[in-house]
């Protein structure tokens, strides 16, 4: 993205009222154009780094904002707000998990404008929805000038800000594949309640039958470049009898082997793993409990 | 590149041409004259600048004025119920002493406005968890909770 701080001679604000109209606009605009959406990223962009030569807003565009349910699936517009989806009965019930974390972004102002959509796309290692959502084996559907493809969240995301999008994508919906049995959690370690980006998230989801972990997914936030799958240590969870914390040591040593976090201005490395380890033996005490 | 919008705002219609890099506080301030409306920190931490949308609160910081088009806006000239009356959150906030500096009270006003409007009868945690996107570096947040439970007792 090129940012020149554009005078306001020189910086277009544009909205379509269609899909293929916004995404056949953004390839003719390549990389002097920037998506928003609620904005409060795009923003907060703009105070840092200048103004791009074209903002696009999704805004004007209609039926992007919804949680639908089948048999099988949940299917969320991609403008859905972050209090929509913390407040959908739907996602309390089925995604615990994104419901927490949901309802856990910024502030409820932020909440109210802030998409779902865009915190993915926005592509912090500390986006609140993405591990909740990595767990729950969530996919895109992208469209690009009228054609439409889905990806699996978990090779969405490149790096700090960057992501497999090219010109003219536009991510239109996040589906979720129904898990009957299992139960999940998300957990924010930070040093306030609001307003907090996080020092470290972890999103769990598992199956439980009589105190045996029977599958597991474990996901984490701002302990990586991107929000990761935490793959050696869900295996290491699978087939364990878990009757109290002594049951875990071996989770968290491999834990704290598995992922490799960096000192911040949020926290340090050392902080990290530590916290990474008490959270994933008091969520898997918190989940085999709520089973019991 | 100048561009026109389409809004209301307390209840009045405008329609006016603004520079597209404006944020929703930038036109309400500078363009509307409506200074009610505080600017803080400009990057959606503080809620000095909360109005209300449709309904729901919002920092106009953090919003492009362009995006407003046919969207109807509360700030806190539009909350009173007549031409210089105040709101009955206003004198509440008043009789509970909630307001020292003054100057987070129009936005924790418009938060406050919202909670109200999505709760009928708000617990302590509900009105804390709706005030929590709003600074206030004066009261320690008693008073102003204190003030809020006034209301929801007397709903």
């Amino acid at each position: 993205m090129i940012m020149n701080n554009s005078s306001a001679e020189k910086f277009f604000f544009e909205s379509f009222s269609t899909l293929k109209e916004t995404s056949e606009f953004l390839v003719s605009k390549g990389n002097v154009a920037m998506i928003s959406a609620g904005s409060t990223d795009v923003l907060v962009h703009t105070q840092k780094r200048g103004f791009p030569n074209y903002i696009v807003s999704l805004n004007q565009i209609q039926d992007l904002n919804y949680v639908n349910v089948d048999k099988n699936e949940v299917r969320i517009g991609s403008l859905t707000t972050l209090t929509e989806i913390s407040e959908s009965q739907i996602i309390i019930e089925k995604f615990p998990a994104l419901s927490k974390a949901a309802g856990q972004v910024g502030s409820p102002q932020i909440r109210n404008r802030a998409t779902i959509a865009g915190n993915l796309c926005n592509a912090s290692p500390a986006a609140d929805t993405a591990p909740a959502l990595l767990v729950y084996d969530a996919k895109l559907k992208i469209f690009n000038q009228g054609n439409e493809r889905i990806v699996e969240l978990s090779e969405f995301f490149v790096g700090p800000g960057k992501t497999i999008l090219e010109n003219g994508d536009i991510v239109i919906e996040i589906i979720l594949p129904i898990q009957k049995k299992s139960v999940s959690s998300f957990v924010k370690i930070g040093k306030r309640k609001a307003l907090e980006i996080s020092i470290m998230s972890m999103a769990m989801s598992v199956e439980i039958e009589n105190n045996i972990i029977k599958s597991a997914k474990v996901a984490c936030g701002s302990v990586a470049p991107k929000p990761v799958l935490i793959n050696k240590t869900a295996k290491s969870l699978v087939g364990l009898e878990v009757k109290d914390e002594l049951d875990l040591v071996n989770a968290i040593e491999i834990i704290k082997k598995e992922v490799t976090p960096i000192d911040d201005i949020r926290g340090t490395a050392n902080y990290r793993l530590h916290m990474l380890g008490v959270t994933l033996k008091r969520m898997v005490l918190e989940l085999v409990r709520s089973e019991a | 590149m100048m561009k026109k919008l389409n809004f209301v705002v307390n209840n009045r219609k405008y329609s006016i041409e603004v520079d597209p890099r404006k944020t929703l506080l930038d036109v309400l301030r500078e363009d509307l004259k409506l200074t009610g409306t505080k600017k803080g920190c400009g990057s959606g931490e503080c809620g000095a600048c909360t109005v209300v949308i449709d309904g729901q609160n919002v920092n106009s910081c953090m919003v492009f004025a362009l995006d407003m088009e046919g969207k109807e806006v509360i700030t806190i000239e539009g909350l009173a119920p007549k031409s210089g009356e105040i709101h009955p959150i206003q004198q509440a906030f008043v009789d509970h002493g909630a307001i020292q500096c003054g100057f987070c009270s129009p936005g924790m006003i418009m938060s406050t406005s919202a909670i109200l409007e999505k709760h009928e009868k708000p617990t302590e945690e509900q009105i804390r968890e709706g005030i929590s996107g709003n600074l206030c570096r004066c009261t320690g947040y008693v008073k102003i909770v204190d003030a809020i439970q006034s209301l929801a007792e007397n709903k």
